[in-house]
């Protein structure tokens, strides 16, 4: 150990640095408290041995600028006094010392105190180095925690957040694939706030629930006049979302005219708002989304190739929870006290039957889905625990399968979708919300399995 | 004047050592505490030097204990010999001085309770002292040396 001797008596000195020396200590002399002060801070010693009275900086002082002293370590302070009065071991606590002789310090008793230094500055050290690697873990595994509000510590999910707080480094246009309700938005959210742009705004829009002209109306705004029912200037949302993010859901469904115009504006980072002459510089960051297979849809022209390639230079793909059932109990936790929150309800707990079930499930509708079963459980519970019979039908059903699975389940799908709708009284929105898909796709699905709502 | 410091002007111990008849105790007060030089000399291990060293150092550094603590007696300024006889008690207790430190101590007890006029007999006891402290100090040093 280093330590510092400050005495100014140089008696003093000299023997207590023959005593820390044949110790195999480093020892460091000080006649006086400021020159042991400037030492300190030049040394950084393990351990400081001072004498109370010195003229100018005494022990007491040099203990407290000791302590004071932003060390990355612990340094233990032994103080030595003339006489042992009372009051004044307490003093010297109080100024942080930590341990206390009487001149004339006996050396064999010094060896002692230094042994005791030794194990406690160790054993700080040993507790500072654990909690650096306490800390370091725990930065190392926050992302298992979830970040604003992505939830689960699965290798999957892991993997998401990694890639996504790599995309928040930069300004690279990102594209969120997966499955309807993996959490694309939740995904959009968490990059903008992880970014440099999260003190501007996050704005979102679904390009699959708007018409091609009324999109692009929405994207880049319109001048009065431009068409009808353009009473006044418009700014759209590239100009709206100027220093954050635009999120574009569902980017697989914009027209191949409209993929153009974003492309553009990607490139030149300028917008012309509708019927305007005039271009506007916009400073935007493109986080787009789709559950859609674009590879696909460039292969089948749908999807401008430029276009596909100027969104996902930056691909996260987020995994369905049917990959990633280790986050389920987590998510579940998380709903079930979010809606009690919400609720002022007691907290649900899930009986180990209500979660085997959980965990047996495909979850076709991912995220989403379990959160609605969850809410419906809530609605039909009885008492704190969820049981079985508490959640929907589809989880407790023989053979249950997902509709988008690999058989392609119509007859499977087409009982969910028309028990969903019994439920509901034929409501479509609440239908698709318990079922966890979108309006669209809902639509889309009794389309193609011909069923007819009304009937 | 406390009786700590008259015993030390008269070199008697004081009552509370315990001895109620100076008359009845034969043997006069130790100058030098020999146990504390043979625990020095163990400390200084194959360093022959080291004692010789601090006693070198007490030699010099004494008297200008004693100069500095008469100048604080002509200023009247009794913490400063306070703290001088503060400094050469605790020279004196590693060196096994034990006269000088009782004398010494006397002085700081003095100074601390105000007692300016009380302090140059004490003071020039102290003075007194050094030589013969320093004469039993290295008499005893070469004892200790030649029975080692």
């Amino acid at each position: 150990m280093k330590i510092l001797i400050a005495d100014d008596d140089p008696i003093a000195c000299r023997i207590l640095e023959q005593a820390v020396g044949r110790l195999g200590h480093e020892p460091v002399v000080a006649g006086e408290g400021d020159a042991a002060w400037s030492l300190f801070r030049r040394d950084a010693p393990d351990v400081v041995i001072s004498d109370w009275f010195m003229p100018g900086l005494d022990g007491l002082e040099l203990c407290r600028r000791v302590r004071a002293s932003p060390g990355q370590s612990y340094v233990y302070i032994i103080l030595v006094t003339g006489t042992r009065s009372r009051g004044n071991m307490p003093q010297a606590m109080e100024a942080g010392a930590d341990d206390f002789l009487v001149k004339p310090v006996d050396p064999e008793e010094l060896t002692v105190r230094l042994n005791v230094a030794s194990r406690i500055t160790t054993l700080y050290r040993r507790t500072a180095h654990a909690e650096e690697r306490a800390a370091a873990l725990e930065e190392h595994l926050r992302p298992a925690a979830g970040i604003e509000g992505m939830i689960g510590g699965s290798e999957p999910m892991r993997d998401v957040i990694r890639r996504l707080r790599l995309a928040a480094q930069s300004e690279v246009t990102t594209l969120l694939t997966g499955e309807s309700g993996t959490g694309k938005e939740l995904g959009a959210r968490a990059l903008h706030t992880l970014s440099a742009r999260k003190s501007g705004p996050f704005l979102a829009v679904n390009c699959g629930a708007l018409p091609e002209t009324l999109l692009e109306s929405e994207l880049f705004g319109h001048v009065k006049g431009a068409f009808t029912g353009a009473h006044q200037n418009k700014a759209g949302l590239f100009e709206a979302a100027s220093g954050g993010t635009l999120f574009m859901d569902e980017i697989g469904d914009v027209t191949p005219a409209l993929q153009l115009k974003v492309l553009r504006a990607l490139q030149e980072r300028e917008i012309r708002r509708v019927g305007d002459a005039k271009t506007a510089k916009v400073d935007v960051r493109i986080v787009a989304a789709t559950n859609k297979d674009l590879r696909k849809l460039v292969a089948e022209g749908a999807v401008r190739q430029d276009f596909f390639y100027r969104i996902r230079v930056f691909e996260i793909v987020l995994p369905p929870l049917r990959d990633r059932k280790d986050d389920l109990l987590a998510l579940a936790s998380h709903f079930l006290e979010e809606m009690a929150a919400s609720r002022a309800q007691p907290v649900r707990s899930l009986s180990h039957e209500a979660l085997r079930l959980l965990m047996d499930y495909d979850w076709p509708g991912n995220i989403r889905e379990l959160r609605n079963a969850l809410e419906h459980a809530l609605v039909v519970v009885e008492g704190d625990v969820i049981q079985p019979q508490d959640l929907p039908v589809e989880l407790r059903s023989p053979g249950r399968r997902s509709a988008d699975s690999a058989d392609g389940g119509g007859a499977e799908e087409r009982s969910r979708i028309l028990d969903a709708l019994q439920r509901t009284g034929g409501s479509r929105v609440e239908a698709a919300r318990q079922l966890g898909i979108s309006r669209v796709t809902l639509w889309k699905k009794l389309k193609r399995l011909g069923i007819d709502p009304e009937a | 004047v406390t009786p700590e410091s008259l015993a030390a002007v008269l070199g008697v111990p004081t009552r509370a050592r315990g001895r109620q008849d100076p008359a009845s105790d034969p043997d006069p007060p130790a100058i030098v505490d020999a146990a504390a030089i043979e625990r020095l000399q163990r400390l200084g291990g194959s360093d022959a030097a080291f004692v010789g060293g601090l006693l070198e150092i007490f030699a010099r550094e004494s008297p200008r204990r004693i100069a500095a603590m008469r100048a604080a007696l002509e200023r009247g300024d009794a913490a400063a010999l306070r703290f001088e006889a503060h400094r050469i008690a605790g020279s004196c207790r590693y060196v096994g001085a034990v006269a000088m430190a009782r004398t010494a101590g006397a002085l700081e007890r003095e100074a601390r309770a105000g007692h300016i006029s009380g302090i140059p007999p004490i003071l020039d006891r102290l003075h007194a002292e050094v030589a013969a402290t320093l004469s039993a100090l290295e008499g005893t040093l070469e004892r200790t040396r030649r029975s080692s």
